[in-house]
């Protein structure tokens, strides 16, 4: 049997108030809550000069409940000091004693003549088995008050004390030891001169002196009995604990008293509060025999006074079926067709504990036998819903789908059984602490998959396979999702297995698409990969567009292939809308060694562009070679580009340009006029920048003078470097001379009002000197040398002058 | 013309309404902790202090008190009526962890300050050194505070006792020197056995090791401008040999002192005082009626004994000044 041990704390000048000797060391923390425990509770109040406290040592594992008693120090000097005996005790005994009254004379005074010194505290204490059983005759305490406090302690909330106002310590001291008697978690203080509280958490019964009023955090129990708050029915409770104390020991106790509630209530929350303050008091006081069998009875007898989800019947149906097996069976077959809800709960947690107990949930025969047995007796007898747990246990012990589809085969035609198994054999997955479990939630998907005739029973919307897959792949690692591509893959003719996959597919993110496709171990033909590749491209959707094409290199020629015939079959790729977006995935490409034709293929015609832009300038002018040779390509598509790539334009050589240009004039093109007026204007658009020589230049190279001056002669007045470049260049002066572009000058300076003068070879023409010179000319005409002259001017300025 | 005038003064008046020309007012708070061990005097200073600053008593007070935080009245009251009284307060519990803020004002400065307090039980500072246990409710405090005021009480103090010391005692007490027969080594050995020596413990090292351990561990965690003021308690017993507070720590607690000045500059960072809060010495009985007698009629600034540097007398006044750093 466990011993007592104990402990004194007292005030030294030295040490100050300190444990002075204790029969066991207990922990850092369990010593410090002594501490403070033992000293004074408060300020100084006459007739709280010794009081009994009780608390608990909840980091202690053995010794963790404490009675003490404190008595005021007057030997001491110093005003305020104590000495506290401490007598501690386990678990065991405290379930063992009976009364705390007979403790009491155990309390040793250190200075009492008969304790001799600090040792006395350093053994166990001795107490005789006889002291702890003995039951203390309780006949003269105050029924009423004892009644309010434990009304108020079956109040729900924990964090409040019960403040009990006395003269003095010895008043209620009785009556406290009493209601620990019959409720042996309490813990109290009986000379509480502040309130009293271990790491914030007071004592649940204080007895306290005058001067400590009401405050919100505490129920407090005034001299004249009256409860402050009292907003929480402890009145009500008071009233049918007195009701309950009258009460005669016959079968119809509970009748009674739900008949007293009634009378006395009307709110059903209240009613259900009160009848269990009452079932409560009933079993603390031991005044009749309750048993749970009556309450069941009672349950169902006022099943609409009950709230079935407040009262947590699942557990306690199992135990009335292990401690009353034949009342409990009794219950469940009078009320078979009881329609309420309480009842069916009730019945079904008697079902499935007489299951679980007679049948065994151990061996997976037992299981599907006790499936068996349940869904022959109860799925028929009445909407009985099949309870979850034996699948779980199912999942849990096996995985036997074949047994599952035999037995789905037997009872399928059936509606209601029909019903109850799907319900069952769903609802074990969707238990929540089994959603955690990832594995299950694989092992449905996967079951779905493989088994074909599984999904004969199942469609769609039973099954939330969406939602499934969803969770699915949330939680689990690549591995289990690759084990799941893999079955559905295998199994993709499968109306369930198409679903589940194209949901697989939406929920690839780019990422772990790169994962899944060229990860070898996938599929040994690549097949899966192929189709998953297909079903990416299809979805439409860009963003995996950069991952995929960056992992399709070069050397994967097939694999490149099926990517750009896949291509070619979905032509609105949502690469042309995203210009910007693409441009990586066109770098990407190239690095991969895609040629134009692939490029073009893939991208679109309108990216093009952006083709140009990421070519670096010796790629670029290989590539524009490519361009050129593409008879069929539209080079109007290309030139409705080519303002946006004149950056890109200036990599290219102009014998490049000359090339293209030719390839345009040389055609047989339609729109071949239209195309090479654009491009011209495009050139002078620009003609402050590069393209000049590089668009501008070749075209005039492949026009004749004819067409040149028909269509371009007024273009080149606006651009000084247009002309320059248009008549130095001696590629293209074999056409055009000096004296053309002596022509051009005039024609330049008398066509256009406001000019005044023009450059002609480093020469200045002024308007003024050539009128001055124009009219002396006209002496000269009759010489032949300046005849010629003359008329050219003439012809040129077309008679202006 | 005579209204437009008018006018013209009613707006003077207005605008020198608007415009009182009232000192700027500086409040300035301030977080102190109260060490010491127990029975050191930290509550009776409190108690004494809120009874100086509760009354207005001369016109030399040199501080107001404007406001108190209300949560500690009840406290300051318990121990305001025990230090009326003339009774010793009771010992704070174990438990207890007092802040007082008071918010006061220097009549001749106008600057307020807040001044927060924290009373603690000495026991927590005992247990540093027993225990080597730091109360995590005070660290919080310390690390913010900006003032420390250590008590250290003359009467229960440990003093150390050297090996000569020890020896005189026996030989005092127990040996007249011309009795020695034997080895005076060889007799301690075997006294050792029969007298049952009891074991060293933490509580019998001396207070002022407590105290500088204690200094220590607050010098790690308080700010570094922090303002120490050293207070010897129950100075009434002490004063008439005559000794200024700092050379009586100098002399009886001498490696607190040389703690002291190695660690912090002298007038800058701390400053001794003595203090006896209460004015007279606790005696029961017939004793505590005539000291009562003799201090009743007495006003509480002067009631209270305060002895500056070179026991100069002082007020209370002049330690809230240090404490306030004005």
């Amino acid at each position: 049997m466990d011993k007592f041990h104990q402990c004194l704390h007292g005030y030294s000048n030295k040490k100050g108030h300190h444990k002075i000797a204790a029969s066991i060391s207990l922990s850092r923390q369990s010593e410090q809550v002594m501490l403070s425990m033992s000293d004074r509770s408060g300020s100084l109040y006459n007739g709280f000069k010794e009081y009994i406290t009780l608390y608990s040592l909840d980091s202690e594992k053995e010794y963790q409940y404490a009675l003490a008693k404190t008595w005021e120090a007057r030997e001491i000097r110093r005003p305020g000091c104590v000495w506290t005996h401490t007598i501690l005790f386990t678990q065991k005994l405290k379930d063992i004693i009976q009364d705390l009254y007979p403790l009491m004379k155990y309390f040793r005074h250190p200075l009492e003549p008969d304790t001799v010194d600090a040792s006395f505290y350093e053994k166990e204490l001795g107490i005789s088995d006889l002291e702890i059983k003995k039951n203390h005759d309780s006949s003269d305490s105050d029924r009423s008050k004892k009644q309010l406090i434990q009304a108020c302690l079956n109040e729900n909330n924990q964090e409040k004390p019960i403040v009990v106002r006395a003269k003095n310590a010895k008043e209620y001291e009785k009556l406290v030891f009493e209601i620990w008697s019959s409720q042996k978690d309490l813990t109290f203080c009986t000379g509480a001169l502040s309130i009293r509280e271990i790491s914030k958490r007071p004592l649940r019964v204080q007895v306290v002196p005058k001067k400590i009023n009401y405050r919100s955090d505490m129920y407090f129990i005034n001299e004249h009995n009256q409860v402050i708050p009292d907003k929480s029915h402890i009145t009500e409770k008071v009233k049918l604990f007195q009701f309950i104390d009258r009460l005669s020991d016959d079968d119809k106790v509970i009748d009674q008293i739900i008949q007293f509630i009634k009378k006395i209530v009307s709110n059903n929350s209240v009613f259900l509060e009160l009848f269990e303050a009452a079932v409560n008091y009933i079993k603390q006081n031991k005044h009749y025999s309750l048993h749970e069998i009556d309450l069941f009875k009672a349950y169902i007898k006022y099943q609409s006074d009950f709230d079935g989800s407040l009262l947590n019947l699942s557990e306690r149906t199992r135990q009335l079926y292990e401690s009353f097996p034949k009342e409990a069976v009794d219950i469940l077959f009078d009320n078979l067709k009881n329609s309420q809800e309480l009842p069916k709960i009730i019945c079904n947690g008697i079902a499935r504990a007489i299951i679980e107990i007679k049948i065994g949930v151990d061996k997976k025969l037992n299981l599907l036998k006790s499936l068996n047995f349940f869904l022959e007796n109860f799925a028929d007898k009445n909407e009985l819903q099949i309870d979850i747990q034996f699948f779980i246990d199912w999942q849990k012990s096996n995985k036997d789908i074949p047994s599952i589809i035999k037995l789905f085969k037997k009872y399928y035609p059936d509606k209601k059984k029909k019903k109850a198994l799907k319900k069952a054999f769903l609802g074990s997955f969707e238990e929540r602490t089994y959603f955690k479990k990832k594995n299950e939630e694989h092992f449905l998907l996967s079951a779905f998959a493989e088994f074909p005739k599984l999904q004969e029973y199942f469609d769609e919307n039973d099954l939330l396979l969406k939602k499934r897959v969803k969770f699915f792949w949330n939680e689990v690692d690549n591995e289990k999702k690759k084990q799941l591509i893999k079955i559905v893959f295998e199994n993709r003719c499968n109306e369930l297995a198409k679903i589940m996959f194209s949901e697989i597919v939406r929920k690839i993110d780019t990422d772990t698409s790169k994962y899944f496709i060229f990860n070898q171990d996938l599929g040994p033909n690549k097949d899966c990969n192929k189709y998953l590749l297909k079903k990416i491209i299809s979805s439409r959707e860009e963003k995996f567009y950069l991952p995929i094409l960056e992992n399709v290199r070069q050397e994967d020629t097939e694999l490149k292939q099926f990517l750009i015939e896949e291509f070619k079959l979905h032509p609105e790729t949502p690469l042309e809308q995203h210009i910007d977006k693409s441009r990586l995935i066109i770098k990407q490409m190239i690095e991969s060694g895609y040629n134009v034709n692939e490029l073009i293929s893939i991208n679109g015609k309108r990216q093009i562009l952006n083709i140009i832009k990421q070519l670096d300038i010796e790629l670029a002018s290989k590539k524009f070679g490519e361009i050129a040779d593409l008879k069929e390509f539209d080079i109007i598509d290309f030139f409705n580009h080519i303002e946006l790539s004149i950056e890109a334009g200036s990599f290219i050589s102009d014998i490049k340009w000359t090339e293209i240009a030719k390839i345009i004039h040389d055609g047989n093109s339609e729109q071949k006029n239209d195309l090479m007026l654009y491009f011209l204007t495009v050139g002078f658009q620009h003609s402050h920048s590069q393209l000049v020589s590089t668009a501008f230049n070749p075209v005039c190279a492949a026009l004749t003078n004819k067409e040149f001056e028909s269509s371009t002669n007024w273009k080149i007045f606006q651009s000084k470097y247009l002309e320059k470049n248009f008549f130095s260049r001696k590629n293209y002066g074999k056409q055009l001379t000096n004296l053309d572009y002596l022509h051009f000058n005039l024609f330049k300076l008398f066509s256009e009002g406001r000019l005044k003068k023009v450059y002609f070879n480093d020469i200045i023409i002024e308007k003024k000197l050539l009128e001055k010179y124009f009219l002396r000319f006209q002496h000269f005409y009759k010489i032949k040398k300046y005849k010629k002259i003359y008329k050219f001017i003439f012809d040129v300025t077309q008679g202006k002058l | 013309m005579g209204e437009i005038i008018k006018n013209r003064d009613e707006k003077k008046f207005i605008a020198n309404i608007q415009q009182p020309q009232q000192p700027e007012i500086i409040r300035e708070t301030s977080k102190k902790i109260l060490l010491g061990l127990h029975a050191s005097g930290k509550t009776t200073f409190m108690a004494a202090l809120w009874d100086l600053l509760q009354h207005d008593y001369s016109p030399t007070d040199l501080f107001n008190l404007i406001n108190i935080h209300l949560i500690d009245t009840e406290y300051l009251t318990e121990i305001h009526e025990f230090w009326s009284a003339y009774k010793e307060v009771l010992h704070t519990r174990y438990e207890d962890r007092h802040h007082i803020d008071l918010y006061i004002q220097n009549i001749n400065s106008q600057r307020q300050h807040t001044l927060s307090f924290l009373d603690l039980p000495g026991d927590i500072f005992r247990e540093c050194w027993t225990e080597r246990h730091w109360d995590e409710s005070i660290d919080q405090y310390v690390q913010n505070a900006d003032g420390v005021i250590l008590f250290i009480n003359p009467i229960n103090q440990m003093y150390p006792n050297s090996i000569n010391e020890v020896y005189e005692v026996y030989h005092d007490v127990f040996l007249d020197p011309q009795d020695y027969p034997f080895d005076i080594d060889s007799f301690f050995e075997d006294m050792a056995i029969p007298w049952d020596v009891k074991p060293w413990e933490a509580d019998d090292a001396p207070s002022q090791v407590k105290l500088i351990d204690l200094l220590q561990i607050v010098l790690q965690k308080c700010h570094p401008d922090c303002r120490f003021t050293i207070i010897v308690s129950a100075w009434d017993t002490i004063q008439f040999n005559n000794i200024s507070p700092e050379l009586w720590v100098g002399r009886r607690l001498p490696l607190l002192m040389q703690y002291l000045i190695s660690n912090f500059s002298y007038r800058k960072n701390f400053k001794i005082f003595g203090l006896s809060a209460q004015g007279a010495p606790y005696s029961p009985g017939a004793e505590r009626e005539r000291a009562k007698q003799k201090l009743e009629n007495l006003d509480t600034i002067k009631r209270i004994i305060v002895s500056k540097a070179k026991n100069e007398p002082g007020t209370m006044f002049d330690i809230l000044k240090w404490i306030c750093n004005e």
